[in-house]
């Protein structure tokens, strides 16, 4: 009897310190994930053609917008460059830390999201303003401006900064309530979007809910769209889209990462097409930046190859 | 020879010998491996010099090869050159790997959908072992507050295969890396996972330094995140001295890494 206990006391202790057995052997290809199915974009919803490289003179981009009279403008790591809508060098200049946000008002004047805070330059790269840092943990990653705010959004707060054009902080939109936004923004990695409407209202991207959410100026919160899928019409991943866009009639443009793809939804959130899918683009793509000139063509940052990719119609 | 069993007791006892004597064999080789291995003088400093097997700790030109103490290494693979291609879980000496899982906590975002370890196509947002991207269900998830949830890895249960890492770096931070773990790691002269590693992501690495994560990219690639505070639901229940809370504070982040009994590292 000692004997057969010690046994099982034995037997049961080799299975509890046994060698967890898988679902399945790593080492076979059905036990791979397979991300090249997942990542192929379907040809039929293709809805624009890409007709122009536009390569600017500064290299490491990360931001780029298009003014009212759609010359394009990017930013680098150490600078910004304004181009013709052709593409052609106008001007460049130097500035103090990394872009990570651009944006241009209806005067012609430049609001450039410096990690930290904001700086206004004119036309002519003349720096007008330095505006100072809303909060120390502030990393800036979208800026926006309307006919009488500039909306900024902070992806390490989760928060987007209201001020007046000449730099006074008047307000933050986007905090918790206990009925329409118990999370607020969930915002995992550093891509935090947003757009001005024509109207004046906000949309701002809340990539952790995989939805675009509309405020008004004020921040009260109207409505939201999108949903998770590895589908067309959805946003993939753990947090996207990474970037957005209004075209001039209420259209969205939104490009996503870790599947990356740019894509058309209407005024209501209903897919439209794809403009442009995995194919084009290297794996390790993030952060295609977008912007939408006066005549709907758009365009698209490319990072790893420091060109702007412009798309029309087909 | 042995007589044959006078009687069924007989055959059962002689049954379950057997079977015991079995099982301390298939131990007893392993725990040799290690104890020659990683005794004291061994281990690239002695007699043993980190072996692959047994045969070739025997083998006396295993043994010639001694590193002076003060240039000790370690074997380690680069995540940054990692393919996750699964080999690790199957090509190295030990039983169970010495590769597992890590996770870097605050590059990760506590992601609701985190494809670590849902599947891209999970039916549901459940633990249910379908939905799961590990093979051996060794990542366990926990809700914090509405809509984050933090994944720790059960270290025992990972096999080293990568395909958590994968999901993580194809549609999330990338907080899940593989690491040598070198409280397993025997420290083979030849490492035999190193030989066959189609990425050559595998090198010596100095033994005070022993582990390897990937650079953080020269623009803002992810936020170092705040772990969420932690839910009223539970700040008055008995969970309150649950482990798993005494990593970093909610109102900072702190680098580290969680090792086998879920406590932090400093990285």
């Amino acid at each position: 009897m000692l004997f057969a206990a010690i046994s099982m006391v034995t037997i049961g202790a080799i299975f509890w310190h046994s060698k967890p057995t898988p679902t399945c052997n790593p080492s076979n290809a059905d036990c791979q994930y397979n991300l090249a199915a997942i990542k192929k974009t379907d040809t039929n919803l293709l809805i624009r053609a890409h007709v122009q490289w536009i390569k600017p003179s500064i290299s490491n981009l990360t931001a780029l917008a298009v003014d009212r009279t759609d010359r394009i403008i990017v930013g680098s790591m150490s600078a910004i460059e304004i181009l013709n809508p052709q593409g052609v060098h106008v001007t460049r200049f130097v500035v103090s830390s990394p872009v990570r946000c651009l944006a241009t008002s209806s005067q012609g004047d430049i609001f450039a999201g410096l990690s930290d805070h904001v700086e206004v330059f004119d036309q002519t790269g003349t720096r007008k303003a330095v505006w100072k840092s809303p909060d120390p943990q502030t990393m800036l990653t979208s800026i926006g401006v309307s006919s009488s705010h500039v909306f900024v959004a902070d992806c390490a707060n989760r928060i987007v900064w209201k001020f007046t054009p000449a730099g006074e902080l008047v307000g933050r939109i986007g905090q918790k309530d206990q009925v329409h936004r118990k999370s607020g923004f969930v915002v995992p990695s550093a891509f935090f979007d947003l757009a001005v409407a024509v109207d004046d209202s906000l949309w701002v991207v809340n990539p952790g809910l995989h939805q675009l959410e509309h405020f008004t100026a004020e921040g009260k919160f109207l409505g939201a769209w999108g949903h998770f899928s590895m589908e067309a019409p959805g946003f993939c991943g753990c947090c996207n889209p990474s970037n957005m866009a209004l075209t001039p009639d209420g259209e969205f443009i939104t490009s996503e990462k870790h599947i990356v793809r740019v894509k058309q939804y209407d005024a209501k959130g209903q897919l439209k097409g794809v403009i442009s899918g995995q194919e084009d683009w290297p794996d390790k793509a993030v952060g295609l930046d977008l912007a939408v000139d006066s005549k709907a063509r758009i365009l698209v940052l490319d990072p790893t190859a420091d060109i702007v990719r412009v798309y029309v119609k087909k | 020879m042995k007589a044959p069993p006078q009687s069924r007791r007989e055959f059962i006892r002689s049954l379950m010998r057997g079977a015991m004597l079995a099982v301390l064999t298939a131990l007893g080789g392993e725990v040799l491996l290690r104890k020659r291995c990683t005794q004291s003088g061994g281990n690239n400093t002695g007699s043993c010099a980190g072996c692959p097997d047994l045969t070739t700790c025997n083998d006396p030109a295993a043994n010639s090869f001694r590193t002076p103490a003060l240039q000790r290494t370690v074997w380690q693979l680069d995540p940054a050159k990692c393919i996750q291609c699964g080999q690790c879980a199957t090509h190295c000496v030990l039983s169970l790997s010495a590769v597992k899982c890590v996770h870097r906590f605050e590059m990760c975002g506590y992601c609701k959908l985190c494809f670590g370890f849902f599947l891209p196509g999970a039916a549901s947002l459940t633990s249910a072992a379908e939905n799961q991207v590990c093979p051996t269900a060794a990542i366990k998830r926990k809700f914090i507050e509405e809509p984050y949830f933090e994944y720790t890895i059960d270290e025992p249960q990972c096999i080293g295969c990568g395909r958590c890492v994968k999901g993580c770096g194809a549609f999330g931070n990338g907080s899940l890396v593989l690491q040598v773990r070198h409280d397993r790691c025997v420290n083979c002269n030849e490492c035999a996972i190193a030989r066959d590693c189609p990425a050559d992501a595998f090198s010596r690495v100095p033994a005070d330094q022993p582990y390897l994560f990937k650079p953080r990219s020269p623009g803002v690639s992810f936020i170092p995140q705040k772990r969420p505070a932690r839910p009223l639901a539970l700040q008055n229940s008995s969970e309150a001295c649950d482990s798993s809370y005494g990593g970093p504070p909610a109102s900072a982040a702190k680098a580290g890494f969680q090792v086998a009994d879920n406590t932090w590292r400093a990285l």
